[in-house]
């Protein structure tokens, strides 16, 4: 498995070479990310959409470099691919696409993953198909009123297997995240993004009705200047001297 | 139209598995029948057409083909960007069914018109338009959409015509036989206010898209009189491209653009009248189109 800082490494490097990039958002769910396919997901290139297999969507497409990070971990593209980000012909865009392996859905609108991902978690419940669907959604995100609607639809349908996880980073610090789930009779758990048990409550799931985690994490997470001024950092890629402070610093 | 709409789906879900049908709280009772025969296939969402289009899209990625139904501005507008990323850019198959057409809910005010909706479902790369007169086309693109899996929108109207002229299963009609170079070209309920016994040929159009370009260019006219049920000119540049190079005069009778109920209300009727949708007033503009 490759290690958060590698990961960490692999997203600034993909960055400065594309010119393009949102680095802060991306590196606050990282771990995130890399744990789900690590330790929970149990998919590879070859079984991903497999009936039945557990699915992933970025609902917070803008995050893409962390999962492209992930996704070359585990072998469902290549470094050409990561070379080659945001090129003619390229693969790979500033927003994640379902012609992506181990990408089920082209997100980068924000409040649109989550709804997608309740239609996804509805059809397995009408043909009776095993396996969770995650959908990690930004805190900014859930501003969007077809957030809200999604939840209050996935609480209407009554499925249990749709995991909303939040990558509370900062963009809404007061987000009141039990008063929005628990009114609809979701459980869920906020941890803290560097938090040991990550991997079993992404795992747990709910009971008759989805469930949710939130996941507080700095924006920019790793990058000392990039947590000092993330608002900076949205959508900066570092200057040559800039990248070589921070491939030192995450050495 | 709408007992059409609800007779064709209820035996589409009989018929075919991967249909699923969400309401967004309008015709709700129309389809009791079929929310009691499938409860897990039909879904009245309420009131939320953003969350109905992308839960559809979600479905549809995941092998259904979903029918979504609401009011068109809600539909079409309120929705429309999740039309287009849901469906659009995820290349996924669905039918968008709306009622209201661009004046039906007239009394109701301008918030329920949607005379924009076909214009907004032409910049939908993909997307199928579907503009019927008659209810036995609705029964024809809904069952055609749903073997295909395309991406299609179906207007429904309360301005339906009694007849069995059908433009389901090649989107146009030829009446009449061509004795100038000047053609009308009536698209859905206009159709009505078109004279068979003139001397002019008549294009009846009930699919906008993919257009039919190919009769344009067969029938080659110099001079076209478009009678638009949504916003006038809405139409005016597929027909350039269909007869390009080829120069084409064209006017419409249309809906403006503005507003509908600035001068007042009306009924549906009343409105057609005030705009020029009337026998009269075609032929009225025919001769005009024929003077230039």
């Amino acid at each position: 498995m490759t290690s958060l800082q590698d990961l960490r490494r692999k997203i600034i490097q993909t960055a400065y070479h594309a010119g393009e990039g949102h680095i802060a958002s991306s590196l606050s769910c990282l771990r995130l990310i890399q744990v789900l396919f690590d330790e929970v997901l149990d998919i590879t290139p070859d079984n991903w959409t497999d009936p039945g297999r557990p699915v992933f969507v970025l609902s917070k497409g803008h995050g893409c470099l962390a999962l492209y990070a992930v996704l070359h971990a585990h072998g469902f593209i290549t470094q050409q691919d990561l070379d080659d980000l945001g090129k003619p012909m390229g693969l790979l865009g500033g927003h994640p696409t379902r012609d992506i392996p181990g990408c089920w859905l082209t997100t980068g609108s924000l409040g649109q993953g989550l709804p997608m991902a309740v239609g996804m978690a509805r059809a397995r419940q009408i043909r009776k198909e095993p396996g969770q669907i995650y959908v990690l959604c930004g805190d900014g995100e859930m501003n969007e009123g077809s957030s809200l609607e999604a939840v209050r639809l996935a609480a209407q349908l009554r499925f249990s297997n749709l995991t909303i996880i939040i990558d509370a980073n900062g963009s809404h610090p007061d987000m009141p995240w039990p008063a929005l789930f628990h009114p609809y009779n979701m459980g869920g758990t906020m941890i803290l993004g560097e938090s040991p048990v990550m991997a079993q409550e992404l795992k747990r799931g709910g009971m008759l009705m989805p469930n949710y985690l939130v996941v507080h994490t700095p924006k920019g997470w790793g990058v000392e200047r990039m947590q000092r001024e993330p608002e900076a950092w949205h959508r900066r890629v570092p200057t040559p001297q800039e990248y070589r402070e921070i491939m030192e610093e995450l050495t | 139209m709408r007992k059409q709409f609800v007779n064709t789906v209820t035996d589409l879900l009989r018929r075919d598995d991967r249909v699923v049908l969400l309401l967004a709280d309008i015709s709700v009772f129309a389809f009791r029948e079929a929310r009691a025969e499938f409860p897990d296939r039909v879904i009245n969402v309420g009131v939320s057409e953003q969350g109905m289009t992308s839960v559809a899209a979600g479905l549809a990625r995941a092998g259904f083909y979903p029918i979504c139904h609401t009011i068109d501005p809600f539909a079409i507008g309120r929705a429309y960007e999740q039309i287009k990323v849901g469906f659009g850019i995820q290349g996924l198959g669905g039918c968008f069914v709306t009622v209201g057409a661009s004046y039906d809910y007239s009394v109701m005010g301008p918030t329920h018109h949607g005379p924009e909706g076909v214009a907004l479902m032409l910049t939908v790369p993909g997307m199928q338009v579907h503009v019927p007169a008659y209810a036995s086309e609705v029964n024809g693109v809904l069952r055609d959409s749903v073997e295909r899996g395309s991406l299609s929108y179906l207007r429904l109207t309360e301005d339906r015509v009694v007849g069995t002229l059908d433009g389901s299963r090649d989107g146009a009609v030829l009446l009449g036989t061509p004795c100038d170079d000047a053609m009308v070209v009536a698209v859905g309920p206009t159709i009505r206010h078109c004279d068979p016994a003139d001397k002019h040929a008549v294009l009846y159009v009930c699919t906008v898209s993919p257009f039919p370009a190919a009769m344009f260019r067969v029938l080659k006219p110099k001079r076209i009189l478009v009678l638009e049920p949504f916003y006038t000119g809405t139409l005016t540049h597929l027909i350039q491209e269909a007869l390009y190079p080829e120069p084409v005069t064209i006017r419409s009778i249309g809906v403006p653009r503005d507003f509908l109920t600035r001068k007042g209300y009306g009924t549906r009727e009343e409105i057609d009248r005030a705009l020029g949708f009337t026998e009269a007033n075609v032929k009225l503009q025919l001769d005009m189109l024929m003077a230039e």
